[in-house]
């Protein structure tokens, strides 16, 4: 008896792990109903950010008002790089993610994202998204995602800092620097005055190279090329791109402005300069308001500005995030996530409650004490809506007029990241910062020629 | 033998078969959920990522058969010589300081006599933090700079400032003593286990010899314990072989790909690049080399014993 008993419980045992493991969390969604459900990732957090989140739950009812059969079934996951590629090989993505910039090529050539070319061009994205910012969803002239946010890179400051440093003009604004040269002077001063690093730059994973490719391109140095053949050359072995790799050298071994810590990401970054421990670093526009709501960073604290000059230009890279659709997306369910994202206003169209529901999202900011920043990059070409956004942000900017300067004034270079092997070229020249960041030593221009090397060995070569 | 009798024959096998079966169907139901677990999250994936090895992926759709071209490719890479060799280092740096490291501290906990007890907690408390909350909290602790929590100690003591974690040339060491430091606890309980059975007429008879604490651990404890040491040692080689998550968490392969390992640049190839392909080429590579190593490391102690 107690032997049937013990096989009783056994077989019941496995069974449950077998009906557990086996239980697909997916939700079926039929595209022959003629109702449709999408399921959208990335939504405002109901913890972190329980505002927008509640404001998100108005949406949806008023979304639910608009079209009765269309169901939108928030997802607050983010999935990042740990996560995406699993989900999306065992075909488990939800129908709408969301990427930053620099991954959809990844994405679209692993065959992750559905082609919703048809529906793009039936909603006009396709005329009416900054050309630019729409290259970066599209591969041999199809459609796999249309931009959520955009930014360019800027300088950010700290005015405790520059307070302590004594760089406040009379007017109360900040003495910032214009020129990257200028740039390490201001940052001695505030070394030398207060103690705190003046300025700090990512250098790991791959923002690192990201972020220096700012300061390498305004040095005048070209990354690569395409010969006679189509193949693609590195091409920065050159004295500008040992410039401005001595640049990142001389900051910690010369002026000794850099932060002690040299193996620095975004997030660190954003710590240092939200708690007045480094006083300037490159971000992108969205970031001061990230620290603000983070870190509960005084908004008279953080400036911004844009990038600095180099010796050859002064170029900024646009960075930000596009909405793309899983390969298990029905037709009609992309046509939903389009008419919430009408509905929403992350379209060139301008609907009859465009404005109002602009409107809605800033007061539900300025209401919880975001920072409401008028953004610089602008993602949509129509100037119906463009002076909607421009008006809206005037009304109910909440910045530090006399911290806050116009990131992209006239001069500034928008550019794009580099058409092959971005991301493989940014790990490098991470490296190649950390290099000289730690290495008093370091030989720049051998570093320069190593990195050259390796990247066209090892990536242009096998493309 | 006519065809009667080899029916007979075949009967009593299948009787004895079934009767087996139904003897251990018990103890077989009950490991079913481990072994099943073991299939689906060990074998399948071991078995699948060779497979792939020798295909060109989309994803993880196979395209084509590309035989040893991914394993051409990856040898090709500037970055596997540098994450091999810190790959090595990692195991040198794991073998001469954390395997002696819990055998003394399992000999002197061995000969403690008052709070026993409260020591072995001690010793094993590290062991149950969570690997990852470990690695940001030395991280914390190893912060270069003079606001560094260990420079602070430095500075109060005269002592210069050290760069910790991003001096390349002691990266690796540290993160080795970091990772003995939360992982010697299980190990050093499994060797006081092996100690308190070690026959206490041995340390008797020694001691009327005359022989002293030091003669009597080389003689009687630590060939004692030499089989289970050559157990863990595998254990660690194969272990530290393929460590990712601290190094990960504690200078992500910096600086200057100083700590980067081979385990790392698969991540790398799977996760940053989506290069699958190279990803799986690379697993089967680290697995040869592992089961190499594991073999002549067994032939060699085999051969001294």
């Amino acid at each position: 008896m107690k032997k049937i008993i013990l096989m009783g419980l056994s077989l019941v045992m496995v069974m449950a792990l077998l009906i557990t493991g086996c239980n697909n969390n997916t939700s079926s969604i039929n595209s022959d109903d003629e109702n449709v459900s999408v399921t959208i990732s990335f939504w405002p957090n109901s913890e972190t950010d329980a505002e927008r989140h509640a404001l998100y739950d108005t949406y949806l009812e008023k979304m639910k008002e608009l079209y009765p059969n269309i169901t939108i079934i928030p997802d607050e996951e983010g999935y990042g790089i740990d996560n995406f590629m699993v989900l999306a090989a065992t075909n488990q993505l939800p129908n709408v993610y969301r990427k930053p910039y620099t991954e959809p090529q990844q994405i679209i050539n692993a065959g992750y994202a559905r082609d919703i070319s048809d529906i793009v061009k039936k909603y006009n994205y396709d005329t009416g998204v900054n050309p630019d910012i729409m290259k970066i969803c599209m591969k041999d002239g199809k459609y796999y995602g249309v931009p959520y946010s955009g930014y360019m890179i800027g300088m950010t400051y700290n005015a405790n800092v520059f307070k302590k440093a004594g760089l406040v003009n009379a007017d109360g604004s900040l003495m910032i620097p214009t020129t990257y040269d200028e740039l390490v002077e201001t940052a001695k001063i505030i070394k030398e005055k207060t103690g705190i690093p003046g300025y700090a730059i990512q250098t790991t994973n791959k923002e690192g190279g990201w972020m220096f490719m700012n300061i390498a391109w305004s040095y005048g140095v070209e990354f690569m090329k395409q010969d006679e053949n189509g193949k693609w050359i590195a091409t920065f072995d050159t004295p500008e791109a040992v410039a401005a790799l001595e640049y990142i050298k001389d900051l910690k071994w010369k002026h000794d402005v850099f932060s002690a810590n040299v193996l620095i990401d975004t997030n660190e970054l954003q710590k240092l300069i939200a708690t007045d421990r480094v006083g300037m670093a490159m971000f992108g526009e969205g970031t001061p308001k990230s620290i603000v709501t983070k870190y509960k960073t005084d908004k008279d604290v953080i400036g911004y500005g844009p990038v600095m000059k180099g010796p050859k230009a002064q170029v900024s890279q646009v960075g930000g995030d596009v909405y793309m659709f899983s390969t298990n997306t029905e037709d009609n369910q992309v046509d939903a996530a389009f008419k919430w994202f009408e509905f929403l206003g992350l379209t060139p169209n301008v609907g009859k409650d465009y404005e109002k529901n602009l409107e809605e999202t800033i007061l539900a900011d300025v209401e919880t004490d975001k920072l409401i920043v008028p953004p610089v990059l602008k993602i949509w070409v129509n100037k119906e809506r463009t002076s909607i956004d421009d008006k809206l942000y005037a009304k109910y900017s909440n910045v530090n007029p006399k911290l806050w300067t116009n990131a992209y004034p006239e001069g500034v270079k928008v550019q794009q990241e580099e058409p092959m092997c971005a991301q493989n070229l940014y790990a490098l020249l991470s490296t190649a910062m950390q290099n000289v960041l730690t290495n008093p030593d370091a030989d720049c221009a051998q570093i320069i020629h190593e990195t050259n090397e390796t990247f066209q060995k090892d990536f242009l070569d096998k493309q | 033998m006519t065809h009667t009798k080899v029916i007979q024959k075949n009967n009593r096998a299948f009787s004895k078969a079934l009767y087996t079966i139904r003897k251990d169907a018990v103890a077989w139901l009950l490991i079913a959920p481990a072994l099943i677990g073991f299939i689906v999250f060990n074998w399948q994936p071991f078995i699948s990522s060779g497979f792939l090895a020798f295909f060109k992926t989309k994803g993880f759709e196979i395209l084509e058969f590309v035989g040893f071209e991914n394993f051409k490719d990856v040898l090709s890479d500037s970055s596997l010589a540098k994450a091999m060799w810190n790959s090595c280092k990692y195991t040198f740096w794991s073998l001469v300081i954390g395997l002696p490291v819990p055998i003394f501290i399992a000999i002197i906990l061995n000969e403690i006599v008052h709070f026993k007890g409260f020591f072995r907690f001690s010793v094993y408390f590290p062991a149950i933090i969570p690997g990852m909350v470990t690695a940001i909290m030395w991280k914390i602790l190893l912060e270069p700079g003079t606001d560094g929590f260990l420079n602070v100690i430095l500075s109060y003591l005269n002592l210069p400032n050290c760069q910790w974690l991003q001096d390349s040339r002691i990266t690796i060491l540290i993160i080795t003593i970091v990772t003995t430091w939360s992982g010697f606890g299980p190990t050093t309980i499994l060797y006081l286990a092996d100690l308190q059975s070690v026959d206490l007429a041995l340390y008797e008879a020694a001691a009327i010899d005359g022989a002293g604490f030091f003669k009597k651990l080389k003689h009687i404890t630590l060939p004692h314990l030499s089989s289970l040491v050559r157990v863990t040692a595998i254990m660690q080689i194969l272990g530290v072989f393929q460590s990712f998550e601290r190094p990960l968490a504690m200078t992500g392969g910096g600086p200057n790909e100083a700590s980067t390992t081979v385990m790392m640049l698969t991540y790398n190839y799977m996760f940053g690049e989506g290069a699958i392909d190279k990803a799986n080429a690379l697993s089967v590579m680290v697995c040869l080399i592992l089961i190499a190593g594991s073999i002549v490391y067994f032939k060699m102690t085999k051969s001294k014993e």
